[in-house]
């Protein structure tokens, strides 16, 4: 499965890259230098200052010689006068802990990691709600007992944001693309669900193409969750060299007439990026986190600016302008430090109202960005110290508007996704990964479980030595593991006791599982890639039924493999996975990428499509190909740059109708036949100027240069690119 | 140091990372971009270009394990921008006969060349390509084109077929 390994054919061409001269480092530096908008940028960081516990030692003794002599105050140094007046200042304690010296050596780019880990694209929840039902706290079934699906979410009662959502009479669509010229755009889409029919648009403001924007829907309201970044109001107010300018709003929006009416209604404004979100009930909890810029030295007088700031506001409109008293900083005692080399960055967790605008947030200081989990009254984060090579976990109790920092741990290792985390009784389980120099690149695998107050209570053996967790599922008490590195063991973990994680057993198949899907409590879907059993290289996708019933004889009773040039979204987010209990059917997207693709046993003419596939699933009777959905419009790839925006991510039903959508286009298929009944698009798609370069064609009409297109990355407005 | 602590220093005014950072990257950035300017000549501006970027706008880079293909976005960026330009003037360039060195195409071996590919494959087949020659996997390529991983992979395969069924080209069938 490493694809790195499949290089052998192309190292002439980086050889050949190489023989090319190249351009003196000098050339660079002197361009560098006459280029006279260096600007603050490039100010050098100043000599840190140095706090350290014996001054603070120090510093106690020297006030008390004051309090007892009175003049003392007149000799002190300067230094420690400087030291004293900052303690009095506000966010202080943020403050020691951010310009602390010994930050670790931050090692984020493994450049040595033998496998391609699969990334962790989505969010996992666990609810620990002694009525849900089910096996753990689960049922499998997407869309409940109503007759229409919804988004597939690792916990029940807990919902995960997405740019779909389905109420059994409206489709909402939310579709983030780009112009031609690469401009960014959002709209949301309401469908009418029995005729798909476009029952209204409305555009929605955005700050990039690729970052996240996804909703949610509660009762006849919309929230919608975006990043900004430009005119971003808070920022202007605050602007200092040292923030980032980034921020993620949800902003909520009341559906009348049918969903012909989308009118604003308030909105929650936290700065940083969006990490993660969760709905319970009727309230938002929400994750970004604000990164801390050190373009110069940082002072004590710059920390009011420099920590996370909220904004709420009621009505008016999403654009309006954002006044400075609506502007809060995070309190001082909402901020929280577990480790002074680990304190760079605010991770912010807030819990939101979408009916009442209300909110509390708490903050972490921690090392870059963070995955979380969360259950209806449990929420955590966790972040990976490449320093430590530990994941450092926050806990937060929530509970409506109410959200509360208990404690913060750390497990070794790192974690897949948030599925490798699971809260029962109280305590946290996590699966980690343990991946570096120190055991020589060797993995190890463990399960952790830890208490309320992150204190680590018990540890499972080592799983899979040299192998890395590549999907995890709590069911209840027990907890279901897969590695792999050429051979994909399934591992069956007791966790009922939490201080005694044991493995019961283990199932060596070829390929491995990247996502599981509960059918029933006996029974255990995996969607992945198979490989081959030598080389570990992948050679298809896969679908697996395990009877988990013994979890000392585990047994793969039935697979599916889709071998050839195939993909899908699924084997990376688990939001593209729909499962419909009352019909027995499993609906995957797919891409295929080869001209003939072998399903089972059957060899279709893929002409290079991309759709859905249609499985029959059952306990009893494993997997059937019922049939697949493709998208009408052919050999969609060539189109290039469009491809991402007509790719199908998405699967939902109403009734006997499934829907398939992608960010362009929603189809609605009859169930039975799976023909198309009518495909709608939302928005029309503008011709990518870049095609193809052959000088033989006709070149078509000059492009209009943007300076601006690139605007993430070039940071000068109106810049022309020289060409020396 | 890693690619992320680069840039960061980078934003910081070191200028010793930027060496470092424009050693190890030149490499890549160049053949990425000549995978799609085609021109040895430009390539070189643009990949210069590319590190200025880098240096004036370090400071917005948020640090996410992704280092490296944040600079070969920048580098894929100015190069499409360049194309759009200049596309009129972009002409197949014999690349055998202005790079330095040895003689490059290996007749004998069944081994694909940079001028193979340059002949046979369309800009988004050759960049893959040329990522993948530089040791990227699907994912890291999906990013770093803002494409799809399903869409990427699908390119790299059409690509090695017509490599491989042009006559004209080493090794073909």
């Amino acid at each position: 499965m490493n694809e790195r390994n499949n290089l052998n054919e192309f190292e002439n061409i980086k050889d050949e890259a190489k023989k090319f001269e190249k351009r003196d480092f000098a050339d660079l530096q002197n361009r560098i230098a006459a280029q006279k908008e260096a600007g603050p940028l490039y100010t050098p960081l100043s000599a840190p200052k140095k706090s350290s516990a014996w001054k603070a030692g120090l510093i106690t003794a020297v006030a008390s010689l004051v309090l007892i002599f009175g003049f003392v105050g007149m000799i002190m140094s300067k230094n420690v006068r400087d030291e004293l007046a900052s303690a009095q200042k506000p966010y202080y304690e943020a403050y020691k802990a951010i310009t602390s010296e010994n930050k670790g050596t931050v090692n984020f780019f493994r450049t040595d990691t033998v496998e391609e880990t699969a990334e962790d694209a989505s969010y996992a929840l666990a609810s620990s709600a002694p009525e849900a039902k089910g096996y753990g706290d689960y049922s499998g079934d997407t869309t409940g007992n109503s007759g229409y699906g919804k988004t597939n979410t690792q916990i029940e009662d807990v919902d995960e944001a997405d740019f779909v959502k389905n109420d059994g009479k409206n489709l909402y669509v939310l579709s983030t693309y780009q112009t031609a010229n690469r401009e960014p755009r959002c709209t949301l889409s309401i469908i009418d669900a029995k005729t798909n029919e476009l029952v209204s648009q409305t555009d929605i403001e955005v700050a990039n193409f690729y970052d996240i924007s996804e909703m949610y829907l509660v009762d006849d309201k919309l929230v919608i969750v975006t990043t900004l970044t430009e005119g971003n109001y808070i920022s202007d107010l605050l602007r200092s060299d040292s923030l980032d300018e980034t921020r993620t709003t949800l902003r909520v929006y009341d559906i009348a007439d049918g969903g012909k009416t989308v009118n604003f209604a308030r909105d929650y404004t936290q700065e940083g990026q969006y990490v993660s979100s969760r709905l319970v009930g009727e309230n938002v909890y929400l994750i970004t986190v604000k990164y801390v810029y050190r373009y110069g030295s940082i002072d004590i007088d710059d920390m009011p600016r420099l920590v996370p700031h909220i904004c709420v506001r009621e009505g008016g409109t999403a654009e309006a302008y954002i006044e400075e008293d609506m502007v809060k900083a995070v309190p001082e005692e909402n901020i929280y430090v577990f480790n002074d080399e680990r304190a760079s960055d605010f991770i912010t967790v807030s819990a939101f109202s979408v009916s009442s605008g209300d909110y509390n947030t708490q903050t972490v200081l921690a090392e870059s960005s963070a995955q979380a989990f969360s259950n209806s009254s449990n929420l955590y984060t966790a972040t990976y110290s490449y320093s430590g090579e530990e994941t450092e976990i926050a806990h937060f109790e929530i509970n409506g508007t109410s959200i509360e920092h208990v404690a913060t741990g750390s497990v070794p290792g790192d974690i897949y996704s948030q599925f490798s985390m699971d809260e029962k009784d109280g305590n946290l389980r996590i699966a980690t990964t343990e991946n570096n120099e120190a055991n020589n690149w060797e993995p190890v695998n463990r399960l952790y479980v830890l208490d309320r107050d992150m204190n680590i209570i018990g540890t499972s053996d080592e799983l899979a030595k040299g192998e890395m967790i590549k999907s995890v599922r709590f069911m209840g008490d027990m907890a279901y593991v897969v590695t792999f590195r050429q051979t994909d063991p399934l591992f069956a973990i007791d966790v009922s006791d939490p201080t005694s994680p044991k493995v019961l057993g283990e199932l060596k198949i070829p390929g491995f599982s990247t996502y599981m899907h509960p059918l029933d409590e006996n029974t255990l879907i995996g969607v992945g890639f198979d490989a081959d059993e030598e080389t570990g290289w992948q050679t298809g996708l896969k679908f697996s039924l395990f009877d988990i019933s013994d979890p000392a004889n585990l047994v793969e009773k039935d697979k599916l493999v889709v071998s050839g040039g195939a993909w899908s979204p699924a084997t990376n987010d688990h939001r593209a996975v729909t499962y419909i209990e009352k019909d027995g059917l499993l609906l995957v997207p797919y891409d295929f990428y080869d001209e003939y693709i072998i399903i089972g046993e059957k060899k279709i003419t893929s002409q290079y499509s991309n759709g859905v596939l249609v499985l029959n699933v059952s306990a009893d009777s494993g997997f059937a190909l019922k049939g697949i959905i493709v998208d009408p419009q052919e050999n969609f790839h060539m189109s290039g740059d469009t491809s991402e925006q007509r790719q199908i991510t998405r699967t939902t039903y109403v009734d006997d109708t499934i829907y398939t959508i992608s960010h362009q286009s929603v189809m609605s298929v009859d169930m039975e036949t799976l023909t198309l009944i009518k495909q709608t698009d939302l928005y029309e798609t503008e011709t990518i100027i870049y095609e193809t370069p052959e000088p033989e064609l006709t070149p078509g009409p000059e492009p209009t240069p943007d300076p601006n297109q690139y605007e993430d990355i070039l940071p000068f407005e109106g810049e022309s690119i020289p060409v020396g | 140091m890693t690619y992320d602590q680069l840039i960061t220093r980078i934003a910081q005014g070191d200028m010793q990372a930027l060496s470092e950072l424009y050693d190890a990257l030149y490499s890549p950035v160049f053949a990425l971009v000549l995978s799609l300017v085609k021109n040895p000549n430009v390539a070189a501006d643009l990949t210069q270009d590319t590190f200025l970027h880098v240096h004036s706008s370090a400071g917005r880079f948020r640090p996410n394990g992704n280092g490296s293909a944040w600079v070969l976005k920048i580098a894929r960026n100015l190069a499409l921008d360049y194309f759009r330009k200049h596309h009129r003037e972009v002409n197949d360039t014999n690349l055998e006969y202005l790079a330095s060195g040895d003689n490059l195409i290996s007749q004998a071996e069944d081994r694909i060349t940079l001028n193979d590919i340059m002949k046979a494959l369309s800009p988004e087949e050759r960049e893959v390509i040329v990522l993948k020659s530089q040791g990227y996997s699907h994912r890291e390529i999906a990013e770093i084109t803002e494409t799809p991983e399903g869409t990427t992979r699908w390119r790299y395969s059409q690509a090695l077929k017509r490599l491989r069924r042009d006559p004209s080209v080493v090794g073909g069938v």
